[in-house]
């Protein structure tokens, strides 16, 4: 038997610990990826601690569980039915994992699959366990296996460190396509100096933005944002006044076309709500952030203002090719992300460091086996 | 001197309209003249006549005297020297949205998103409606109303004036329907199935082949009479016997609805809306059409998590209003089910009384100048 080293997490130790367990070896159209290195992103910490009180609704793994969300490296081995995929190559593997045969799998539309589910993350209905034991591999271990689709090809000019920060780019790419941000858009990024606003922002660059309004509290950081592109990025923070004054003030008073609210799980409401109102007449908003609290809505205003909220969890396979792509034509510049690895045996201070980013969104944490 | 006619006019808030004779209007070059043959009535005009400076003060009333009615139909009287594709006698509703043509929303061809946006014979959204109020002073409780030709919708001889005087909260539900993209896939909810806006919305979902409509609302003989419109596509509720999210995903194997439209009336409490925005799956679309006042508690993270949209849907453009009467034509929608109450121009007061006592969304206010 070939064995692997893999991190898992043990109940009712309640903790990580660096075992060594059979490499699976891959059946129908599943591949066997070596990882190279997989993102850690801030909210591991809550998904682990906090999900089981916070959303009993979400199912997490059967302990011994590998965790590890986005997972790059390369092809070591692939099933009969894998087409298309060689041993060797580059790969993403996007964590998403759905039942394949509903009606919304049928139809191309897996995010309203029933049983979507992150793989190496946690799930969002009762009918996640099932895909959880079929896909319970994470990527916090040597190798894994993935369905084939879920694979995007890594250019060259790619590294494993920066595509394992993919999860989080995605989730900010699916947010900008789901506000059909493009040339003609005008943008307010709310927390831009975070994991989903550093991404947000260099995304919204690729594809061609503007003006971005990159708001955020650390002057600093926002200093960072700015230099990104001081002419189309203009920068604010909440430490200075109300948001939407500050962006109609710059915009002849009518707000933005698009706002996307990307401010992490402790942020107090009034600096969402502050960035909601700088909307303009007929515009959207697409919520990735993590607030907690219920955030009051007039409706009214919603239909005389023709006001769009739009959630968007996450992204599709092919979008995660769509960011490769433009990595690789240098349409999207990762260079100044500054990546801190760590081994399989110290994926607690991973964590830890994922919690402390001193660099906020633009620290990049990895694990690399 | 010059030809008069019949005005209904308000002089001060609170009052009577009154009728008065004022000058007949000719057609300015873009602009028809149109002799009105009916003008529908809404629940809510007797809320803007007397409420909507103090309940929503950031709306602009006309400046007084004034000529109310949002909905009117009638036949093409005069046409202006550079107005191309209508003549005499051409029979035509007149969408009552104004829109100035010239700021970047309009010229991006997003006319609703007009900073000058406003309804003629109603109230304006923008800071310049009283200009266009000045440019456009007649609703449609006179004998003739100027009309620019991008307004028009041409009229099929088998829609009468007094149905296409209907076409104001017909349209507002139809372009809900169209944003939610309801096909024959859909399973839709309407919240408030049996009031003028609600009804509407049941009968164009029918026509775009909605699978399934699930209605809510109160009275238990109004939503038998929807019932019986597609006994095998509608199901009703009334809200006097429980949650509407559990009755819904009862008839959905737990899963809810892709489209949610909320068409309550004035005055409803918030926590029949709430409930219908429970009732919508993954990956579904609530929009807003009703008038539910005061600020509501979204859960942003859930509609995050399960990529919903919960947005406002204001009116209906020309176009929209002309595939409407479209359907009429070939007979794809049926809109035979109204009972018309019909009121010459001198008893519109009389008529604004007795609205309150409407059989639901089923009576169908009109004057006849």
């Amino acid at each position: 038997m070939t064995t692997m080293r893999a991190t898992r997490w043990h109940e009712p130790a309640h903790r990580f610990q660096v075992d060594e367990i059979e490499v699976p070896a891959p059946t129908g159209a599943d591949v066997q990826v070596q990882v190279k290195a997989c993102g850690v992103v801030p909210n591991l910490r809550n998904v682990i601690h906090k999900f089981p009180e916070w959303f009993p609704h979400l199912p997490l793994p059967d302990a011994p569980a590998i965790y590890g969300l986005d997972p790059a490296g390369v092809v070591t081995a692939v099933g009969p039915d894998a087409r298309g995929f060689q041993v060797g190559q580059r790969v993403y593997v996007n964590p998403v994992r759905t039942c394949g045969v509903c009606v919304h799998c049928r139809g191309g539309r897996p995010v309203r699959c029933n049983a979507y589910t992150f793989a190496g993350y946690f799930g969002f209905s009762p009918a996640s366990k099932a895909v959880q034991a079929r896909y319970p591999w994470g990527g916090f271990a040597e190798y894994l296996l993935a369905p084939v689709d879920s694979l995007a090809v890594l250019p060259d000019a790619l590294s494993f460190d920066n595509a394992s920060r993919f999860g989080y780019l995605g989730t900010s790419y699916g947010a900008l396509r789901r506000g059909n941000a493009g040339i003609d858009t005008t943008l307010l990024v709310n927390g831009a100096t975070g994991t989903l606003g550093v991404g947000l922002v260099l995304l919204a660059l690729a594809l061609g933005v503007p003006k971005i309004y990159a708001v955020a509290r650390n002057r600093a950081l926002l200093e960072r944002v700015k230099a990104l592109h001081p002419s189309r990025i203009e920068t604010f923070s909440t430490l200075d006044g109300a948001t939407d004054a500050w962006v109609r003030a710059r915009t002849g008073g009518n707000g933005v076309d698009l706002v996307v609210e990307a401010l992490g799980p402790e942020a107090p409401l009034e600096a969402t709500l502050s960035a909601h109102r700088a909307v303009a007449r007929g515009g959207t908003i697409v919520t990735v952030g993590g607030q907690q609290q219920a955030v009051p809505i007039d409706p009214i205003w919603l239909m005389a203002y023709h006001i769009d909220y739009r959630g968007s969890s996450w992204f599709t396979t092919s979008q995660a090719q769509e960011m490769a792509d433009m990595v690789g034509s240098g349409v999207l510049d990762m260079s100044m992300l500054q990546t801190q690895r760590f081994g399989l045996d110290a994926v607690d201070a991973a964590i830890d460091a994922a919690g402390h980013r001193e660099l906020g969104g633009f620290s990049n944490i990895a694990v690399c086996p | 001197m010059s030809k008069t006619m019949r005005a209904a006019r308000m002089h001060a808030v609170g009052q009577p309209l009154q009728i008065d004779r004022v000058p007949v209007p000719s057609a300015r070059p873009t602009d028809v003249v149109v002799e009105v043959k009916a003008c529908g009535i809404v629940p809510n005009l007797g809320n803007v006549l007397h409420h909507l400076q103090e309940w929503f003060p950031h709306l602009v009333l006309p400046r007084l005297p004034a000529i109310f009615g949002l909905d009117a139909t009638g036949v093409v009287a005069e046409v202006g020297s550079q107005v191309y594709a209508f003549k005499p006698g051409d029979r035509v509703y007149v969408n009552p949205a104004r829109y100035c043509g010239g700021c970047r929303p309009c010229r991006m061809g997003e006319t609703t998103h007009c900073l000058s946006y406003s309804f003629n014979g109603y109230f304006g959204f923008g800071e310049h409606s009283q200009r266009m109020f000045d440019d456009y002073p007649y609703g449609g409780l006179c004998e003739f109303m100027t009309a620019p030709q991008y307004s028009l919708v041409k009229l099929p001889d088998n829609l009468s004036h007094e149905t296409a005087a209907r076409f104001g909260y017909l349209g507002t539900g139809y372009r809900a329907l169209r944003q939610g993209k309801v096909g024959p896939s859909t399973t839709l909810l309407v919240n408030g199935i049996s009031g003028t806006l609600g009804l509407g919305v049941a009968l164009f979902g029918l026509a775009m082949g909605a699978r399934r409509i699930l209605g809510t609302g109160r009275n238990k003989e109004l939503l038998a009479k929807v019932k019986a419109l597609a006994p095998h596509r509608i199901e009703v509720f009334s809200t006097d016997d429980g949650s509407i999210a559990h009755w819904a995903k009862g008839l959905t194997q737990g899963e809810g609805c892709e489209v949610v439209i909320d068409a309550l009336g004035p005055g409803t409490p918030q926590a029949p809306m709430l409930d219908a925005l429970a009732a919508l799956r993954r990956g579904g679309h609530f929009i807003n059409i009703g008038a539910v006042a005061g600020e509501l508690p979204v859960n942003l993270h859930k509609v995050m998590d399960a990529d919903q949209r919960v947005s406002g849907s204001a009116w209906f453009t020309t176009g929209q209003g002309q595939e409407m009467a479209d359907m009429v034509e070939s007979g794809q929608v049926d809109l035979s089910v109204f009972e018309h109450c019909v009121y010459a121009l001198d008893d519109v007061n009389t008529a604004l009384g007795l609205i309150a006592n409407r059989n639901g969304g089923f009576s169908n206010y009109v004057i006849c100048p």
